[in-house]
């Protein structure tokens, strides 16, 4: 199973839409997906991605992490739910969801606020440590990891990270992930909040063994205006990202990124720039 | 135009003619407590039931609705908080009214693990006459001031016994801890260096 985490700094940018279209186009190309969705605090990837039996109830992140870890139910079961991928595959692998949690229940929040009461889900550091340790909830996040690994045997996971600056984004990105699918605007400040996020990354430990992360820029040129063309826009992103970083450690290893191309929404026509680009990015992660 | 013609201010309740049509309009102001209603209706209302007949104009429900919330506001009582109308009646309660604050604080506040409003209740309740004559109370108070404690030193060591003990690290989460070492992962959890 490959974990790939879809992040991007700011909100809007497109990133469950980006994960949807992903995990439908490697289940119908025959990869079986499970899609997670780690934005606890602004959950909505069951919405792009519904469960065909239609509830989140019970079924989720925050259900599953507090029945571990407040409710001491060690067999928790997990319930993911499967998701409808029409298209012309003849023979589409399975594509499951686990959604953040029925985010409209009052149990929801009042779960997440009990982790919250016990800092499992933030880090700190403290005298005598070697670096700053991911929250002790990563603990919970890998045996969930580990959990869909051994229950569904999928040769994806796809994670939903949280944007911004969190702890939980640096578990989603910097624990879970093999790779990171970095979503970036082509514009200053997404491109700066970027830059410190890589840097970032680069500076946080990987789980015991665990190899570097792989990071696949794509570039969205939602805002992009002449007089740049796309291949410069590109280039200086990567220049601009590669640069600047105080510790060598932190420099990300960059290359250069897919180019997402205006999401035209869900109107009537041929296939968009868009869905090729979406296409193109699942085929790269194939 | 909607034009009001008879209120009830401290309700909210109010007739409203718009396009020539009377409707009773009344909290929560959703469209399904909006009623069609006759000359009559608005007549015995004035007459009867203490509406008082007015002839004010508004151009939109929003501003008609803000005006009738208006009037409910300045007619209620000033608000107080919870915890504000908390303190002003605790110096009367009785031995027999403390003994229910206990059971809510037993049955709702300390397994919804809300130890710290839990506390400062406990604490106050603590300083009572009534308490001090009582010694149950006291005991019962001085119990659960005791759960309090246990219960936050638990959630604040809830981390630290996790990324300590390797061995109750296996239990909690054994996939991750077989496939990463148990020590290794509590290690990296600590943020400590190997060796």
């Amino acid at each position: 199973m490959r974990t790939i985490t879809f992040y991007s700094y700011r909100g809007g940018s497109g990133r469950t839409r980006v994960l949807s279209e992903v995990a439908k186009h490697l289940a119908r190309g025959g990869q079986s997906v499970v899609a997670m969705d780690l934005d606890l605090r602004a959950p909505g990837l069951h919405y792009s991605l519904p469960p065909i039996d239609g509830t989140c109830a019970g079924r989720g992140v925050v259900d599953w992490v507090w029945s571990l870890a407040e409710a001491d139910q060690r067999t928790a079961e997990l319930n993911l739910g499967l998701v409808d991928t029409p298209g012309d595959a003849d023979s589409p692998a399975p594509l499951y969801v686990l959604p953040a949690g029925d985010a409209l229940s009052h149990s929801y929040w009042h779960r997440l606020a009990a982790l919250d009461r016990h800092h499992l889900l933030c880090s700190g550091q403290s005298a005598g440590q070697a670096w700053t340790p991911p929250p002790p909830g990563a603990a919970y996040l890998l045996e969930l990891q580990q959990r869909i690994e051994q229950q569904h045997r999928p040769h994806f996971l796809l994670v939903s990270s949280p944007g911004g600056v969190t702890d939980l984004g640096a578990v989603a990105t910097s624990v879970l992930a093999d790779t990171v699918v970095c979503l970036v605007p082509n514009t200053q400040e997404g491109l700066a909040g970027t830059r410190v996020v890589l840097w970032h990354m680069g500076s946080l430990r990987r789980p015991p063994g665990a190899g570097p992360v792989e990071i696949v820029l794509v570039l969205c040129l939602q805002d992009h205006r002449p007089p740049h063309s796309e291949q410069e826009a590109a280039a200086n992103a990567v220049q601009y990202l590669s640069d600047g970083a105080i510790s060598l450690a932190q420099s990300p290893e960059l290359r250069p990124p897919l180019v997402l191309h205006v999401d035209p929404g869900d109107g009537p026509g041929e296939v968009s720039p868009y869905l090729e680009d979406c296409r193109e990015l699942a085929r790269r992660l194939m | 135009m909607l034009r009001v013609v008879a209120v009830a201010s401290s309700d909210g309740w109010a007739f409203v003619e718009d396009g020539g049509r009377l409707f009773l309009v009344r909290p929560p102001f959703t469209a399904a407590s909006k009623a069609e209603v006759s000359d009559a209706v608005v007549a015995r209302a004035v007459s009867e039931h203490g509406f008082n007949a007015t002839d004010r104009e508004f151009g939109s429900w929003g501003e008609l609705i803000g005006f009738l919330e208006e009037g409910i506001t300045s007619h209620a009582a000033p608000a107080l908080s919870r915890f504000e109308r908390l303190q002003r009646m605790l110096p009367h309660a009785t031995a027999e009214v403390v003994d229910l604050y206990l059971d809510r604080i037993e049955s709702e506040l300390l397994p919804q693990g809300q130890w710290r409003p839990a506390r400062l209740l406990l604490e106050r309740l603590l300083a009572l006459d009534s308490v001090g004559v009582r010694p149950e109370l006291l005991k019962r108070i001085v119990a659960l001031l005791g759960d309090c404690t246990a219960a936050e030193t638990t959630a604040m060591d809830a981390r630290e016994e996790l990324v300590h003990d390797p061995d109750l690290l296996a239990e909690r989460v054994p996939l991750a801890a077989a496939k990463y070492g148990a020590t290794a992962l509590a290690r990296y959890l600590r943020g400590t260096a190997p060796g």
